[in-house]
C-alpha cells in the first residue's frame, strides 16, 4: 500500500515515475502547506499559489532533496516559506488584514450554540489578525511552531535557523501576542471570556 | 521555586505543555507570584486562542484545480524525461549517418558555388573588358585614323561580310549609338542585313578589324551598316567616302572598309 510508505519513499517512487506515489504524497502534504500560507498571508488565493509551486518545485526539482539533512515536509515548508516570502513582496498591500480574514474565518464556523459561535469567530479573528500583524520572522515561526506543531528542530531546519533562534523568536512572538489580545480584548471583551472557557 | 527558575521551566514548554501544564511547582509559584501568575495567564490565553484558530482553520485545503494542475506537470514532466534515453539511444546511428550525408552535401554545395561564382567572374570580367573600349573606339577622334588607313575596298553587296543571323533591333541600336556619337560626321547610313550562306573572313571582303575585336565576339552574329563619311575638306569635288561597318550584336563596331 502506497499510504503506508514514509514522504521520502513516496517522493523516491514519484520521482522514478509513479503517479499514484505521487497523489498520495500529495494529499498527504498539501493541506498543512495550504495552511501554513494561509496562516502566513491571511489569502486563500495566495496559499493556493504557493501549494502549487511548492509541489511544482518537488516535481522538477525533487531528486535536490537530501533526506540525511531532514525530513520532507520540513523541507517542504522550507520551500514554502521562500514562496510566501515572494508573494507576500509581489502583492503585500492587498494582503493586510482585510476581510479576507475574516472571510475564512466566517466561512468555516458552524456552531451548535450562535453566541459562542459567534465569540470563537471573533477570537479567531482576533488572533489571527494578531498573527499577521507580528514581524516576518516571528509569525513564521508562530504558524510553524503553534499552528503547524511542528518541532523545534524541523521548524529551524524550515526557516534556516537554529533551534535557539526559534525558541527567543517564539517566546518573543508570544508576549507581542498577549500584548495584541489584551488590546484587542479591551476592545471586544468577549475575545478574553472565550479564552478562558477554553483554558478551563 | 523563584521567578527565575518559574520562567527556565516555563520557557523549557511549548504553548500546548504550557495550556495544560499540571507541574506543581509552576502552579504554586503562579498562585503566589502575581506577575508571573498574570504572565501565565496571557500565555495561556494566547495558547487557547491559537488552539481555536488551528481548530478552525484545520479542514481548510488547497481545491481540486491544484490537484489537477499538478498532476497535468507531472504527466507532463514524465513524457518529457521518459522518451529521451529512446531517442538517443535507438537514432543515434542514423543521426549521424544522416548528418555525415549532409555534410558532404554541404561540403559539394560549397564547391559548386565557388565553381559557378569563378565562371560568372569570368564572363563578367570578359564583357567589361569588351565593352569599355569600344565606346572610346567609336568617338570621332580615334575612329579618324582608321578611316584615313589606305583599305582595299571591295566592291559589290556586303553578302561577302562574315556574319551570322541578322537582327534588325540591335542593328537599330548600333545606327543609333553611331549616331549619337557623331551625328555631324555622319550624312546618311543604310543598314543592310545579310544572311551569309558561305561566311568568309573579314580579310577576304576588305574588311579591318578594329581595336579590340577579339575572335570571340567577332565570329558572333553581326550587321553590316552602310555610311558616309564627312567628305575631305582639301579636296572640293571629291566624292564623300562610303564606308561599310561589322557592327556586332552589342552595337560595337568590328570591322570597317572603305567602300569608294
Amino acid at each position: 500500500m502506497l499510504t503506508d510508505l514514509t514522504d521520502e519513499q513516496l517522493l523516491t517512487q514519484a520521482l522514478a515515475g509513479d503517479e499514484d506515489a505521487f497523489t498520495v504524497l500529495y494529499r498527504r502534504r498539501q493541506g498543512p502547506i495550504y495552511r501554513f500560507a494561509l496562516h502566513m498571508s491571511g489569502s486563500s488565493h495566495v496559499a493556493e499559489e504557493v501549494t502549487q509551486e511548492v509541489f511544482l518545485f518537488l516535481v522538477q526539482r525533487g531528486r535536490d532533496f537530501d533526506a540525511e539533512r531532514g525530513a520532507l515536509a520540513a523541507y517542504l515548508f522550507g520551500v514554502a516559506r521562500n514562496y510566501v516570502r515572494r508573494a507576500l513582496e509581489r502583492n503585500y498591500p492587498e494582503q493586510v488584514l482585510g476581510s479576507p480574514v475574516e472571510d475564512e474565518a466566517a466561512a468555516l464556523m458552524v456552531e451548535c450554540d450562535p453566541t459562542e459561535g459567534i465569540a470563537r469567530q471573533q477570537t479567531s479573528t482576533a488572533i489571527w489578525k494578531a498573527v499577521l500583524s507580528l514581524p516576518e520572522h516571528y509569525r513564521e515561526v508562530v504558524v510553524l511552531c503553534d499552528l503547524q506543531e511542528l518541532s523545534y528542530a524541523d521548524a529551524a531546519q524550515a526557516a534556516g535557523c537554529a533551534i535557539g533562534t526559534i525558541r527567543s523568536r517564539l517566546h518573543r512572538a508570544h508576549d507581542m501576542l498577549s500584548k495584541k489580545l489584551q488590546h484587542s480584548a479591551a476592545v471586544a471583551p468577549g475575545i478574553s471570556k472565550v479564552a478562558a472557557r477554553c483554558v478551563s | 521555586m523563584t521567578c527565575r527558575e518559574f520562567k527556565h521551566s516555563a520557557a523549557s514548554l511549548t504553548l500546548w505543555e504550557l495550556l495544560r501544564a499540571q507541574d506543581e511547582q509552576i502552579l504554586t509559584h503562579a498562585q503566589q507570584c502575581e506577575g508571573c501568575g498574570g504572565w501565565l495567564q496571557n500565555q495561556r490565553t494566547v495558547a487557547a486562542s491559537l488552539h481555536t484558530l488551528q481548530a478552525q482553520t484545520a479542514a481548510m485545503q488547497a481545491g481540486p484545480r491544484v490537484e489537477r494542475t499538478l498532476l497535468r506537470a507531472f504527466r507532463q514532466t514524465r513524457a518529457e524525461s521518459a522518451p529521451q534515453p529512446m531517442v538517443t539511444r535507438v537514432s543515434a546511428p542514423t543521426a549521424f549517418r544522416l548528418s555525415h550525408f549532409f555534410e558532404i552535401g554541404a561540403y559539394v554545395a560549397v564547391a559548386a558555388a565557388i565553381i559557378v561564382s569563378v565562371f560568372l567572374g569570368i564572363r563578367l570580367l570578359q564583357h567589361s573588358s569588351r565593352t569599355v573600349p569600344v565606346q572610346s573606339g567609336i568617338t570621332p577622334g580615334s575612329t579618324r585614323p582608321l578611316l584615313q588607313k589606305p583599305a582595299v575596298a571591295a566592291q559589290g553587296d556586303s553578302s561577302n561580310v562574315a556574319s551570322g543571323v541578322t537582327n534588325k533591333r540591335v542593328a537599330a541600336a548600333a545606327q543609333s549609338r553611331v549616331e549619337r556619337s557623331d551625328s555631324a560626321s555622319v550624312a546618311t547610313a543604310t543598314v543592310q542585313t545579310v544572311a551569309a550562306e558561305e561566311p568568309q573572313t573579314d580579310a577576304d571582303a576588305g574588311y579591318i578589324a578594329l581595336m579590340f575585336c577579339d575572335p570571340l565576339s567577332c565570329s558572333s552574329d553581326s550587321q553590316v551598316v552602310r555610311m558616309e563619311l564627312p567628305a575631305n575638306g582639301t579636296e572640293q569635288n571629291s566624292q564623300p567616302p562610303i564606308a561599310d561597318l561589322v557592327v556586332g550584336y552589342d552595337g560595337v563596331v568590328r570591322a570597317v572598309r572603305i567602300v569608294n
